[in-house]
Formats: C-alpha cells, sequence, structure tokens
C-alpha cells in the first residue's frame, strides 16, 4: 500500500518542490498551506508522515505537532519538523512536542527524500 | 634682679617678706636700746639689753606666727588654685577646684570655681560637637569606601605623574593579571601609557583655554588603552581634578572597565556582516545568472545541464554558507542585551517575593544552578506564567528548579495538571508582562535571551514548562577568577601621597615616608652555596607608614631538586606542595617587578639576599635597592645582648601572627612589616630619622657584631 505523506508548508516554491520530490519517491502526497488545513486533513485521512513547517499561519508548526501526538490515535504519524530557524533550541523545542527529525532550511532534497525513505521503511515506496 | 624675684615662689616671697619685717623690727629696737644707753648711762646697759631682747623675741615670734597663718591661709592656697586652675587649663576637663581650702581667699576660690566649670561645659560642648562632625565624616566616608570597593567599574586616582592614590577592587581585579598595582606605583606598570598621556594633554588644553566651562564632558574625555601584557582592553573616561581651589590640575581619576570581549564581539559582528553580505553576492550573482540563462535561452542538451549543475552547486554552497554564519554569530546574538550570571536560588526566591501572598503556593526544588541572563524580566516572565496558570484554573501548588543539561541550563516550572497547548502558551507570551516594564512582552524576553518556552507532559498527570537559559560563567565551589584575598577594609587609597617628596631625595627622605617592600624566604636549607634553593618567596608593601595587606606578593617556586624533610618541618612546604609551582626564572622576575623602586627590607636581611643576589644574573636582574634589616635596627634600639628574634619582636610589641602564618613566607613577611613599623618609631625617638641615618646606625652595629665575633 502507498504511504501517505502530508506536506504542511506556507511558501509556495518549496511546496512545490516537496511535493514533486515526494510524488517521484512514489508516495501519496497532499499539501496543507497552514496548520488548520493540516489538522483538518489529518483529522480526514491520517497520513503516515508529515513534513511539517513550524512559521506558519493560523496554527504554527509547534502547535499542529502538539496536537497531532495528543491524539492517541495519531500516535504513528511521523513528523519530521521544517524550519527557517536552526538552532539547537528549536530543534530541541521541536523534538520535545512530539517531533521524530528536524531538518533546518535550507537543506539538501536528497537528504530529505533519503531521511523519509528510512523511517518510512524502503520497500513502502511504490513507483507511480 | 626682678626676674629672679619673680622666679621665686609665692611662699618663699611671702616668708621673705615676713622675716625683712621681723629683721626690720630687730634692727630698729637694736637702735633704739643703743642710743637709749647712750643717753642714760652703761649702768642701764644690762636691762636694756634684757627687755630689748624680749621685745625683739616676741616681734619675731609675732611674725612668724603671722607669717605662718599667712602661708596656710593664703599662700598655699594661692598656689593651690594657682595648681587646680593649671590643671585644669591643660589636663582636661575632669579638675575640680578645691574650694575648702580656699576658704580664707574670699570670693576668689567660687570665681575660680565658676570659671572652671565654665570651661568644663564649654570644653564638652566642643568635644560633643567635633565627635558628632568626626562621626558623621567616618559614616561618609565608610559609605564611600563601600561603594568604591564594590563597583563593578575600575577606579583610579592618580598624581599627575601617574602615582596611583586609590584603587578599588575592581581595579585590582581587571589590572593584577597584568603586572603589580599598587599605592604610589605608576599607572604605568599595568596599562600602555600613550592613551593616558594623549587624553590628559588634551584635559590640560581644554583646562588651559578655559573651555572645559562650556564643553560638554567638562574635564573627561573618553579613553581606551590596553593592559601592560596587551591581553586586555579596557575603556573608559579620564577625568582631570583640580586642587582645592581649583586653579590647577593636581591629579585625575580615571575610570574604566574591562572591554576585550566586547571589543572583540563587535569586530566579529562587523566580519560576519561583512562576509554575509560580501561573500554572498558571488553564489547569488552566479545563480541569478545560471537561472536566467535556462529560462530566456534555447541552450542545447549539453549547456542546460551544465547550467543546472552551476545551479545546484552555486545553490549547496549558498546553503553551506549560511550555516556557517548562523553557527558563528550564534554566540553574539545572544549578548545585546545586558546580562549577568544569577545563581537560581535568588532567582527563584525573587519569584516568591514578588507573589509575597501566595508564595507559599510555589516550592523551590533540586540543586542550586549558575545560569546567565536579566534577571528582572525572568522574574517577571516566571511570575507572569504562574498568574496565568492559576487563572486558567490550571493548578493550585507549583514546583521551580534549575537543572543544568549538557549544553545549557533549564528553568522549569511544574504542576500537577494538564499540558499547555502550544498556540494558548503563545497567547499568554503575547501579553505585556507588567506595566512597570513597559510594554514588554514574555515573547520579548525569550527573544531577548535566545531563548525557547514550551510545556511537556511530565508523567502519569504532570506537566512542566520548560525554559532553556545559558549557563553562567560562575560555577559553585569556583569562581572563573579568584577574587584576591582582602582585608575588610583594605588600604585603597593614600591621599597624601599627593605630597610626596622627590624620589632623588630618598636619603634624606623620613623613613615614615618611603615605600618598602618587606620580603622573606623559604628555603630547602641555610646554604645558598652550596646548592640551597628558595621554595618560597613572599612580600608586602609598606607605603607611608601603612602595611598594605591587598599588595602582597606570594608565590611558592619549585626548586628542581628534593627538600629535606628537617627544612618541610619548618615551613611546611613539602615537595608535592612545589611539584607544579613554576621555577625561579618565572618567579624571581615577577618579584623583582613587585619591589620596584621600593626599599628592600628583611629580618636578618643577609641571608634573604644572598639567594636573590646569587641568582639575579643567571636571569638578567639586579636587585640594587637600599635594604634594612630589621635585626640590625632592633640591636641599634635594644642593644645587641637582647634576643632579636622574629618572635621575640613581636611579642615585645605586641604583633600578633596566627600560628598557621608563622614560617610562612608571606606570614613572615607580615610579621617584620609591623615590627618594622614599630621600629621606625622607636628609632624616630632615637635620633633616627631618615634612610641615611638608619642604614649608618645598621653600619655601627655590623661593626659593633664584627668586634664581637672576634672574641
Amino acid at each position: 500500500m502507498t504511504k501517505k505523506v502530508l506536506i504542511v508548508e506556507d511558501e509556495e516554491n518549496i511546496g512545490i518542490a516537496l511535493r514533486y520530490l515526494m510524488k517521484g519517491q512514489g508516495y501519496d502526497v497532499r499539501v496543507a498551506r497552514d496548520g488548520e488545513e493540516a489538522l483538518g486533513m489529518v483529522a480526514d485521512q491520517p497520513p503516515d508522515l508529515m513534513l511539517l513547517d513550524v512559521m506558519m499561519p493560523k496554527r504554527d508548526g509547534y502547535d499542529v505537532c502538539q496536537t497531532v501526538r495528543a491524539n492517541p490515535d495519531w500516535r504513528a504519524i511521523k513528523i519530521i519538523m521544517l524550519s527557517a530557524k536552526g538552532r539547537d533550541i528549536e530543534v530541541e523545542k521541536g523534538l520535545a512536542l512530539g517531533a521524530d527529525d528536524y531538518m533546518a532550511k535550507p537543506f539538501s532534497t536528497r537528504d530529505l527524500a533519503a531521511k523519509v525513505m528510512s523511517m518510512l521503511g524502503d520497500d513502502s515506496a511504490e513507483s507511480s | 634682679m626682678a626676674t629672679l624675684v619673680e622666679r621665686w615662689s609665692l611662699r618663699l616671697r611671702m616668708f621673705l617678706f615676713f622675716a625683712l619685717i621681723g629683721l626690720g623690727a630687730i634692727v630698729a629696737i637694736a637702735v633704739a636700746l643703743v642710743l637709749a644707753r647712750e643717753r642714760i648711762g652703761a649702768a642701764a646697759g644690762p636691762p636694756l639689753v634684757l627687755f630689748g631682747g624680749a621685745a625683739a623675741f616676741a616681734i619675731v615670734g609675732l611674725c612668724l606666727w603671722v607669717w605662718m597663718k599667712f602661708d596656710e591661709h593664703v599662700a598655699r592656697p594661692i598656689e593651690r588654685l594657682a595648681g587646680d586652675l593649671r590643671a585644669i587649663a591643660h589636663g582636661g576637663a575632669s579638675g575640680e577646684v578645691d574650694e575648702k581650702a580656699s576658704v580664707y581667699l574670699g570670693f576668689l576660690a567660687p570665681a575660680a570655681r565658676d570659671i572652671a566649670r565654665a570651661l568644663r561645659q564649654a570644653r564638652s560642648d566642643v568635644d560633643q560637637t567635633v565627635r558628632e562632625a568626626t562621626r558623621e565624616v567616618e559614616q561618609q566616608k565608610g559609605r564611600l569606601e563601600v561603594v568604591l570597593r564594590d563597583l563593578q567599574e575600575a577606579v583610579l586616582i592618580c598624581t599627575l605623574d601617574h602615582k596611583i592614590l586609590l584603587y578599588n577592587r575592581r581595579a585590582l581585579e581587571i589590572l593584577h593579571i597584568s603586572g603589580d598595582i599598587g599605592l604610589g606605583r605608576s599607572l604605568f606598570d599595568v596599562v600602555t601609557p600613550q592613551p593616558f598621556r594623549h587624553a590628559l594633554d588634551r584635559l590640560r588644553v581644554r583646562f588651559t583655554e578655559g573651555r572645559h566651562v562650556d564643553h560638554e564632558e567638562g574635564l573627561s574625555t573618553l579613553v581606551v588603552c590596553k593592559t601592560a601584557d596587551g591581553a586586555h582592553t579596557l575603556r573608559g573616561r579620564v577625568s582631570l581634578l583640580l586642587d582645592a581651589e581649583g586653579l590647577l590640575p593636581d591629579g585625575y581619576v580615571a575610570t574604566f572597565s574591562d572591554a576585550t570581549r566586547e571589543l572583540a564581539e563587535h569586530a566579529q559582528r562587523d566580519r560576519l556582516l561583512q562576509e554575509a553580505t560580501g561573500e554572498m553576492r558571488r553564489p547569488a550573482a552566479s545563480l541569478l545568472a545560471a537561472a536566467e540563462m535556462l529560462e530566456d535561452n534555447a541552450l542545447d542538451q549539453e549547456g542546460r545541464a551544465a547550467f543546472e549543475r552551476i545551479l545546484v552547486d552555486e545553490a549547496q554552497a549558498l546553503s553551506a554558507r549560511l550555516q556557517r554564519l548562523e553557527e558563528q554569530s550564534r554566540d553574539l546574538l545572544a549578548g545585546a542585551w545586558p546580562m549577568s550570571d544569577v545563581y537560581s536560588p535568588t532567582l527563584f526566591h525573587c519569584v516568591l517575593g514578588k507573589r509575597r501572598s501566595d508564595a507559599a503556593d510555589v516550592e523551590i526544588v533540586g540543586d542550586p544552578v549558575w545560569m546567565h541572563g536579566d534577571s528582572l524580566t525572568i522574574v517577571e516572565l516566571v511570575d507572569h506564567l504562574i498568574d496565568r496558570l492559576k487563572v486558567r484554573g490550571q493548578a493550585a501548588n507549583f514546583t521551580l528548579q534549575a537543572v543544568p543539561g549538557s549544553q545549557r541550563a533549564y528553568l522549569e516550572l511544574a504542576w500537577k495538571g494538564d499540558v499547555i497547548a502550544s498556540a494558548e502558551l503563545d497567547d499568554w507570551l503575547a501579553n505585556p508582562l507588567d506595566d512597570d516594564l513597559g510594554d514588554i512582552t514574555g515573547r520579548d524576553v525569550l527573544d531577548r535571551h535566545r531563548a525557547e518556552l514550551w510545556c511537556e507532559a511530565l508523567g502519569e498527570d504532570g506537566a512542566r514548562l520548560r525554559m532553556p537559559l545559558p549557563f553562567g560563567k560562575e560555577v559553585p565551589g569556583g569562581r572563573a577568577r579568584p577574587h584576591q584575598p582582602l582585608p575588610e577594609r583594605p588600604e585603597f587609597y593614600d591621599f597624601d601621597l599627593l605630597g610626596r617628596m622627590d624620589p632623588s631625595a630618598i636619603d634624606d627622605t623620613p623613613l615614615k615616608a618611603l615605600t618598602y617592600v618587606v620580603f622573606d624566604t623559604e628555603t630547602t636549607g641555610l646554604e645558598p652555596s652550596a646548592g640551597d634553593e628558595m621554595i618560597s618567596i613572599a612580600g608586602i608593601r609598606v607605603v607611608n607608614g601603612r602595611v598594605l595587606r591587598g599588595e602582597v606578593f606570594d608565590h611558592l617556586i619549585n626548586p628542581g631538586r628534593g627538600i629535606p624533610p628537617a627544612s618541610t618541618e619548618v615551613h611546611g612546604i613539602s615537595e608535592a606542595m612545589v611539584r607544579t609551582a613554576p621555577p625561579l626564572s618565572e618567579v624571581l622576575p615577577r618579584f623583582r617587578r613587585f619591589v620596584g623602586e621600593a626599599v628592600m627590607v628583611a629580618h636578618n636581611a643577609a641571608f634573604d639576599m644572598k639567594f636573590l643576589t646569587l641568582k639575579q644574573e643567571r636571569f638578567g636582574l639586579h636587585f640594587d635597592n637600599p635594604v634594612l634589616d630589621t635585626v640590625l635596627l632592633a640591636a641599634h634600639v635594644h642593644g645587641v645582648s637582647e634576643s632579636l628574634t622574629l618572635d621575640s619582636l613581636a611579642v615585645r610589641y605586641g604583633v600578633r601572627l596566627a600560628d598557621e602564618d608563622r614560617h610562612t613566607a608571606l606570614g613572615d613577611s607580615i610579621a617584620t612589616a609591623e615590627v618594622f613599623l614599630r621600629l621606625i618609631d622607636l628609632l624616630e625617638a632615637a635620633g633616627i630619622r631618615t634612610l641615611r641615618d638608619a642604614v649608618l646606625a645598621s653600619g655601627q652595629i655590623v661593626a659593633i657584631r664584627r668586634k664581637q665575633a672576634k672574641y
């Protein structure tokens, strides 16, 4: 079964790049533009992994992460936080609130793809 | 003649007065009887002599009796009264006039009594006024001393020839690393002279031209200089001090702080900014060119691939550069707001103090941790968060603790209850903390500290807020830089140095006015020429008749050889203690700098000087200062037959020394210094007033001892 990846990113250009990248890896990809929309999509159909930007309008990435983790049904969702804030303290806060990993922008798409693949398992990706 | 009579006592003069009356009466009777005998005839001689003799005896007896009464009731009481009055006039206010003895003097005694009482009252009033004024001055002086001592800024007052008259603790801390700061020493022993000279030249010109009156900085100006060793940069102000009449400058005050770190950070920030703007232009230009080529031109396959490669390479280079910039700027960005090290118990007790009535709801737990931050705003933020949690009905009781992590310390506020959602926490942080602080919000406090705050679950039914803060430099059980051990009221200033004499006239300078370094050494044995070495050297400065306990030199020395157990027993210094000590090649030049131009003093100086002079050549040093020996000086005062050991002199002069300090180089130096000061007083009484006198007296004693040694 195709693994589902939810991209939560308000920056359009990065959103496009991530979408192509994840699709290219064979995942089922959806994109949300802010925190509220993202939580709506999670409730609608929980993904296997979220690429979650931190700085977003309405509800920020920390808030979304904490909300997802507070729901026992969503414990299995893997979360990788993406942020322009790359200091140790923000990374620590993200991990403390339940993220599985944290990547600081700018990051290499190849590194991100490798990280997603290792989290979801090699056999999960299928060519679309 | 008149003056001789005036010098006689009143009683003698009275006696002579009555004796004269008696003698006159006898002479008159004798003349009368001789004349009567001539008229009556020789036969009347015997009865005339008999009656005349009886009359003369009666008159002499009467004179004697009247004199005795007069002496008892007038002359002696007058002398006693005069004595009483003199005693009252010169001997203080306690004397009384003896009225009973002066009862025959009429109103003189009561009048004298009244005068004495009036005088006593007037004196008592004056004494009281002086006492109060003195107490007030002492109090103000004490307050000023405390302020100066504890000021975080270094303060120095110097004469125009740069001799230090005053320094505070901070100045000592900043400058003692570079050299030896001390009263009467030159400022330029510890800092570079040019910036101070230039600043003073400018201020003098400003003063001479009278421009200081309207100048916005008055008689002060900025100065930036380096410590003599070049390791620290100091930034501060120099202000010219005028004499009491305000007519001429007679010194200057310098206030400064260590700006080394600050200036280095400025320089690093500038460099980063230049790199950020300058070095990013190149990859940005390449990216732009490549992107436009790809968009605008109909490129063949090979060309497209080349420009795509350029895009990837340059973007990767730019990302890597950004990452490096962020790492390099991390420490700088947090330093924008003034912060200091703060001890977690202090911080938490401030929170409790602020909460007053419901302070009992907050419990402080855990071990203390030193953190770095702006304690005022952190206290306000914690207080604000507790308020919010209470209003929300989240919890009634909280615990506060500081937890050391691997990189930073965490300030934790915990309670039994739910976790606070990140969004709600953000709302709390968006509100102003306290009206008195202006509109500073919790988020401002976090940004100021480059910190974050989050809420996480704690166990089954608890939660905690965590706020990471940098560790303070202070660590429990030790400080980054040890404070100088200073006495309660150290001798930090001496304005008498302002009127000090020309140093070239040192030989004729009164002993009290000279600067001394009283020193002592501990050694492996008593024979320097047979290979014994110094293992400890200490000294203390004596300036203007005061032992300056804040200005000491005290170092162990690695002798590069063994220490016989017998000598360890004397001074308590073992081989293990000197193993990590610096060698003489490091310590001796530093001691030479500490001594400077001072007169060197030691107890049995010949022994210590022998060690110094044996080693001085090897290190290119010369201990050519005048030397005084307290043994020789004491011998001049007490004679060579007395016991002149340091212990016996200390006992004789009431100098007390703790047992643990005895036979340490520093302890013995201090004891010798105290003994030396008392010796100066005794020498002065014996007519030894100047250094020349003291050196001569010492020479005489040496000659006497040499002669004694022959027998």
